[in-house]
């Protein structure tokens, strides 16, 4: 049902927020405070938001008075699935960290160039300094 | 004020129960009917009153069904069913019971005690 006045979308998408439940649940709450506001707006056309509050309650007691009919095993479940979630990002941030650290430490520790060493063999050098002198000596003779 | 309320929520399950034992009313109704005939001395807010009226159809002591209203909005209705019956005459007994003796208990005086 397409809802049209903004005070009472306001109100339902701020319970909404809050609500707990699974969704059926919400669903159900959220379709029973929209048939009694609408019940509501049809006798004062005009209310407010503030209006809406007073009457029905703010959403968080709202929600709240709804969470305690839902089940604590549902809760417990819930919990248990955040409590993976919050554990799986502190393990992300945790890596993220050592990785800042070890690029930090590596950055002030590094000179900033590299030093590049070749080795020339002696006997190779030896080789072409002789094939050097035998060259130059041929143009000479000649 | 918080005392307030928890006694309202404490009642608020025989308000509702005796009114619908009247007849069939919608959430909305309920509401205007409990602040109107208790002279807006008890008045509760719909936050409060989803939650008994879900555990009370919950139990089978109410029932709702939903009419057309107009041509689009749909009404819910709250029906008291004939357990709801026994269970609201239960519970009304329970209440003058109790108040009564609370009223003693309020009003009790040493010397009443000692003439008994």
């Amino acid at each position: 049902m397409k809802i049209s006045n903004e005070s009472e979308k306001k109100y339902l998408r701020e319970t909404k927020k809050l609500l707990i439940g699974d969704s059926k649940k919400k669903n159900d709450t959220l379709k029973a405070y929209q048939n009694e506001i609408e019940e509501y707006l049809e006798e004062k056309p005009n209310a407010t938001y503030d209006n809406i509050v007073e009457f029905f309650g703010s959403p968080s007691e709202a929600a709240a008075e709804a969470a305690a009919e839902v089940p604590i095993e549902y809760v417990k479940k819930r919990m248990g699935f955040k409590l993976w979630i919050v554990f799986g990002i502190l393990c992300a941030l945790l890596m993220w960290g050592i990785g800042v650290t070890a690029a930090v430490i590596d950055a002030h520790s590094s000179t900033g160039y590299f030093v590049e060493t070749l080795a020339v063999e002696e006997e190779y050098e030896n080789d072409n300094i002789q094939m050097l002198t035998d060259a130059l000596s041929t143009e000479e003779n000649l | 004020m918080q005392v307030r309320e928890h006694f309202k929520r404490g009642v608020s399950e025989i308000a509702i129960l005796h009114l619908l034992n009247e007849r069939d009313m919608y959430g909305y109704e309920l509401l205007r009917e409990i602040g109107k005939r208790s002279q807006n001395k008890f008045v509760l807010k719909y936050s409060s009153l989803y939650p008994v009226l879900y555990r009370l159809i919950d139990k089978g002591i109410i029932s709702d069904t939903q009419k057309l209203v107009g041509k689009r909005r749909t009404r819910v209705y709250y029906h008291l069913t004939e357990m709801g019956k026994e269970y609201y005459e239960e519970l009304k007994s329970e209440y003058y019971y109790i108040t009564e003796g609370f009223n003693y208990l309020m009003n009790y005086q040493e010397n009443d005690n000692e003439n008994q």
